[in-house]
């Protein structure tokens, strides 16, 4: 649930691999942080009780959802493995339970499609995109 | 393991080597302010780190005794801002009372700072409080009693990682590609 596993061309190298899981990550990253999710779409709102707690107020955060309170869940992706035709990417540790919310919609209860903030994917016109850099740049 | 200050020399090392680049004096400050900025608010939101590179963690919970001298003066706060007084001891607005977040009234962690002496760069709190006391002894005083904040977790590190690689690294040229 935490982890998604992407196929990949089978002809990259290594190198390559790690430079696109890389790059994969961060747009996962900077997507989400621009209020979108995995299928482009914007995250449902914020409820308002969210909105008016310390903790919101604390984080300096404002009405645009970007799945960000401390941070520390999106700066948790990162390439769990790779090899020969796929990349998989995916929040583990101490983050999973709160990724694990967000995608599910459960936020520690049951989950809830409505409420569901589905981030950890890629487009695939995006992901050709980011393969066809990496195979132009000849890492 | 009580000392308040974060030294960042090693920090630095470690994102020069992520980034196989020399991290310049001018960016390190930039980012050491923008750690100060995420430490503040981790801890804010009742989150303490006890190591670098290790995790956070919950602050331990106030007692019931302490949790009530809080209210209380949340309450007198409010009864003398409605009167148009001034309170001498004011609680700081980004206090739950019941939960521990070392935000009493705020001068600690607006205290923070980034120093640069002798090649080394650190964040400590800076400066004497209303109440006389110096911001790092509260601080360390708070270490002592296991609420340890002055350290990056491992999230935090990749925090400012990103940042550096936007601000100034590989990915400033490569923004458009990922967004």
């Amino acid at each position: 649930m935490t982890q998604v596993e992407i196929p990949i061309p089978d002809n990259l190298t290594k190198r390559q691999r790690l430079e696109l899981a890389d790059l994969i990550v961060e747009h996962i990253v900077e997507r989400t942080q621009s209020g979108k999710d995995r299928f482009g779409k914007a995250f449902p709102k914020y409820s308002k009780d969210y909105m008016q707690s310390l903790d919101f107020k604390n984080a300096g955060k404002t009405s645009k959802v970007d799945l960000q309170l401390s941070g520390d869940m999106l700066a948790s992706i990162k390439r769990i493995r790779d090899e020969s035709g796929l990349i998989e990417i995916g929040v583990v540790g101490e983050e999973e339970g709160r990724a694990e919310g967000n995608i599910l919609g459960s936020y520690g209860g049951e989950p809830d499609k409505k409420k569901a903030r589905d981030f950890l994917g890629i487009q695939p016109r995006k992901l050709k995109e980011l393969i066809k850099y990496v195979e132009e740049q000849g890492v | 393991m009580s000392d308040p200050t974060l030294q960042l020399n090693k920090f630095f090392s470690t994102l020069q080597s992520v980034v196989k680049a020399a991290v310049k004096p001018l960016q390190m400050r930039y980012l050491a302010n923008e750690t100060i900025k995420i430490v503040v608010k981790r801890t804010k939101l009742g989150y303490g780190v006890l190591d670098n590179g290790g995790e956070r963690d919950n602050f331990d919970a106030l007692s019931t005794k302490y949790i009530r001298k809080r209210k209380n003066l949340r309450s007198q706060n409010k009864k003398h801002a409605r009167r148009g007084h001034h309170s001498a001891l004011v609680l700081d607005a980004s206090t739950n009372p019941e939960k521990s977040n070392l935000t009493f009234t705020g001068q600690m962690l607006r205290s923070l700072a980034y120093e640069v002496k002798d090649g080394e760069i650190t964040i400590k709190p800076e400066g004497t409080r209303d109440d006389g006391l110096r911001n790092y002894d509260v601080a360390q005083w708070c270490s002592e009693k296991g609420r340890t904040f002055n350290r990056m977790s491992r999230a935090e590190e990749n925090q400012v990682f990103r940042i550096y690689r936007k601000r100034f690294g590989d990915l400033l040229g490569r923004l458009s590609l990922i967004r």
